[in-house]
């Protein structure tokens, strides 16, 4: 028994204390951390980007200025309804204390052009001072994001547009800049017979970037399009109020009682989905590690001087129970602080806000059988997988060798992974419950359907099933293993393989 | 970890032993018994089975019929802590440090943490190689690694020390470092089999020794005993012609060796005096004579390898 812990023991310290493991440890949330960092920098960050309208009708001109102002007054919006959202105090039934424009939700346009004629954020903010929750910093400054500008002063604005646009090519280029060292992004070019041709010329050195031609697009056929409906005797006022008249449709999950939000219930089907494959990821990763290292001890021969000490079952054991725990570290690691992390930040949840979705996640995650399962069915696949790596590494004297073997393994594995959209649409359909029943399957399709609520008895048949194959699979890999790692036949063949778990 | 058990006479005997893979028997019928505090030497040829036989001593493989008894104990493995074992295919978890490796294996053979690190440090002291106690395998040399290896084979102070070729890949001095190291480990009162193919180490450490060929005993007993075995020679220098002195009784074949070498095949009770005489009787010059001492390594090929040799 002790000898068992210390070979359980030496194959957890093995892995987990390496600078790697803890380098990987630290890399998930860090990841996510600078994932955040780079969204918030970006949105900062991005360039500003500055553009030429050549417009040969005289008329678009202003068009795409008003498009431009209705833009950056819905940012302005979008900037005060998330500064509201977060400092304002709401009444206790969840309304805001500020009138219509001031209260944040609706983000139409209507209500932008309201907002930027009620005065703005300036007037918004003296409105809703009464309500500031301590601490509230200043609203983020917003920029504008497009931003057209004249014909720089050596472009003759009275030429012919072919010589324009080859004066402007510099500019476009980077070698020439407009006043205040800004680059020029774009030249845009309104042909005369836009109307009949329905089409603009976008010139840029970033054809990746397609934003600012998308926008210039839209704001043109907008313009086309009021036109037309003016023509037709309808009046723009009436077709844009018409426009806005939308239907929301309230996704409601049937099965919590009294229904639950969209988005929460989207949140919990997708959680055992990121389990599934988190648990599909672990059991191969781990798997690997395995192999890797009982072929490592066959080919720098320990395994006999570790033979002379303990039995081949005990080092089998040893080595599959070491190795589970250091998979098992690294989910209960981030479970731990998941758990920790929702509970802290989770504990207000105003509805509509980032505090319910993660309530939801906190829901899902722990409120249900999802996590114990995620740990039942990781060591039942393990154990499955892993002993026949286990098997196929103590018949390899290199990593080649079993190389044969690896591949159809995990190929064995991947192969229904077609088929799980439709055990996520169809959670308790046919193909969801086949696979269910193939134990090498059993554990990722149970996970993909325990939200819908799938019959008990199906669920505890096929884990009896599969409890009952991974015994019978351990108990003949462990043959195989005692069998073959003392052997030096070379590579091991399928042949060779079956024969011995045959016998 | 249970009682100890008493080492007995005989800590290690093989009764009949036999191990068959197959229709191929690798040991075949196979009986001996190691007496307590010597050193046993365990000589065949590559493939004689020695490996095999040392394997079912340490329970790692299980005889097909016969029984292996270890200090007392018929399943060997419930001895494990009181037994070290050096296995021919040997080898280190490289990323681990020297110390850290020898009190590993300690601890597999239920010593303390504690105890077992310590022991550690004091056995690389020891053996010159203090110094490298906090390196990993990976940096140190062959010969440093090997002694790693043998010193976490004594660390838990085992009784019964079995050695799988333990010379092989060793440097002379180093070689020598081992056999100073099995003398003192015997002289401790520890019992130490050990096998090879090389036979001056035998012949220089073994008390008695084990000669097996194909899987079958040919000799067991000490080298005087093996000695006795063989018909005694003679070695007699001359420029002049031996072949007169096969008058004198007792005096069975004269063997021409090197230029003016000749081997003298006498019978036990030869009168070694007469045949002197008889020679300086007739005029045949004497530069040498004397008894052949024959080493463990002619009785090897005689005994252990004639057969193949002779086919060759």
């Amino acid at each position: 028994m002790n000898a068992l812990l210390q070979l359980i023991t030496h194959e957890y310290r093995k892995y987990v204390f390496t600078r790697g493991f803890l380098a990987f440890i630290m890399i998930i949330p860090l990841a996510g951390a600078f994932g955040a960092f780079a969204n918030k920098i970006s949105d900062r960050a991005s360039p500003i980007r500055h553009f030429v309208v050549l417009d040969e009708t005289g008329e678009f001109i202003p068009r795409i200025d008003e498009a431009l102002a209705d833009r950056d007054a819905e940012d302005t919006l979008g900037v005060w309804d998330q500064y509201a959202y977060q400092w304002v105090s709401p009444n206790e039934d969840g309304t805001f204390p500020l009138e219509p424009p001031f209260a944040p939700g609706d983000p139409s346009p209507d209500r932008a052009s309201q907002f930027k004629e009620a005065g703005g954020i300036d007037a918004a903010l003296a409105a809703a001072k009464p309500y500031l929750k301590d601490g509230a910093p200043e609203v983020p400054s917003v920029r504008a994001r497009y931003v057209r500008v004249g014909l720089p002063m050596d472009v003759p604005a009275a030429g012919d547009q072919q010589s324009q646009i080859e004066q402007l090519l510099p500019y476009l280029n980077g070698k020439k800049m407009l006043d205040d060292d800004r680059a020029l992004f774009a030249v845009v070019v309104i042909p005369a017979d836009i109307r009949e041709g329905r089409q603009v010329s976008f010139w840029t050195n970033n054809l990746i970037a397609s934003d600012l031609s998308g926008f210039i697009g839209r704001a043109l056929g907008e313009t086309l399009r009021n036109e037309a409906f003016t023509a037709e005797g309808l009046d723009v006022t009436v077709v844009d109020r018409i426009r806005q008249i939308q239907v929301s449709v309230n996704e409601i999950k049937a099965d919590q009682a009294g229904g639950e939000d969209g988005a929460a219930a989207r949140v919990r089907t997708v959680i055992p989905l990121v389990l599934a494959y988190t648990l599909f990821i672990m059991i191969t990763s781990v798997g690997g590690m395995l192999l890797t290292n009982t072929v490592e001890e066959k080919s720098n021969k320990i395994v006999e001087m570790l033979l002379s000490s303990v039995s081949a079952t005990q080092l089998m054991i040893g080595k599959l129970v070491g190795l589970a725990l250091v998979g098992i570290t690294m989910p209960a690691l981030f479970l731990g602080i998941g758990y920790l992390l929702l509970t802290f930040f989770g504990a207000d949840a105003a509805p509509g806000t980032a505090a319910e979705i993660i309530g939801a996640i906190k829901g899902g995650l722990f409120g249900s059988p999802l996590v114990p399962l995620f740990f039942l069915y990781f060591v039942l696949g393990y154990l499955f997988y892993s002993s026949i790596y286990l098997a196929v590494g103590a018949m390899s004297d290199s990593i080649q060798d079993a190389q044969s073997f690896v591949v159809p393994l995990t190929l064995m594995l991947l192969l229904p992974l077609p088929f799980l959209s439709l055990v996520i649409q169809d959670p308790n359909g046919i193909v969801a419950r086949v696979l269910t029943f193939i134990p090498l399957y059993t554990p990722y399709a149970v996970m993909l359907r325990i939200s819908a609520q799938p019959p008990f008895w199906e669920i505890a048949a096929a884990t009896a099933l599969l409890l009952f194959v991974v015994g019978y699979v351990v108990f003949t890999m462990g043959r195989i293993y005692r069998k073959g790692v003392l052997s030096s036949s070379g590579a091991p063949s399928w042949k060779e393989f079956l024969n011995l778990v045959r016998k | 970890m249970a009682g100890k058990r008493e080492v007995g006479e005989f800590p290690l005997k093989v009764t009949n032993v036999t191990k068959s893979y197959g229709s191929f028997t690798a040991v075949n019928d196979l009986s001996f018994a190691v007496r307590r505090g010597e050193i046993y030497g365990f000589l065949g040829q590559n493939g004689a089975g020695k490996t095999t036989t040392l394997r079912m001593i340490m329970d790692i493989v299980p005889p097909t019929s016969g029984e292996v008894n270890v200090l007392g104990a018929t399943r060997p493995r419930t001895v494990k802590h009181q037994v070290g074992y050096l296995p021919e295919e040997r080898g280190l978890y490289r990323k681990m440090k020297a110390r850290d490796t020898i009190a590993y294996f300690a601890r597999l053979k239920g010593v303390p943490a504690g105890r077992a690190r310590a022991r550690g440090e004091q056995l690389l002291e020891e053996f010159g190689l203090g110094e490298f106690s906090k390196s990993k395998i990976e940096t140190l040399s062959k010969g440093m690694a090997q002694k790693v290896q043998l010193l976490s084979v004594i660390a838990h102070e085992p009784d019964l020390i079995i050695l799988d070729e333990p010379f092989s890949g060793l440097d002379p001095v180093n070689q020598k470092v081992l056999e100073t190291m099995i003398l003192n480990l015997r002289d401790q009162g520890r019992t130490i089999v050990f096998s090879t193919h090389v036979m001056e180490h035998a012949e220089r450490l073994c008390d008695r020794f084990l000669m097996i060929r194909k899987g079958k005993k040919v000799f067991e007993g000490t080298l005087d005993a093996a000695r006795g075995m063989e018909q005694p020679t003679l070695i007699l220098q001359t420029p002049d012609d031996p072949l007169p002195l096969l008058d004198v009784p007792g005096v069975v074949d004269i063997l021409a060796q090197d230029k003016g070498r000749y081997r003298l095949v006498i019978e036990d009770d030869a009168d070694r005096q007469a045949i002197l005489a008889f020679a300086l009787n007739n005029n045949i010059r004497i530069l040498f004579f004397g008894q052949e001492e024959r080493s463990l390594h002619d009785i090897f090929f005689r005994l252990a390898g004639a057969e193949e040799v002779q086919s060759a």
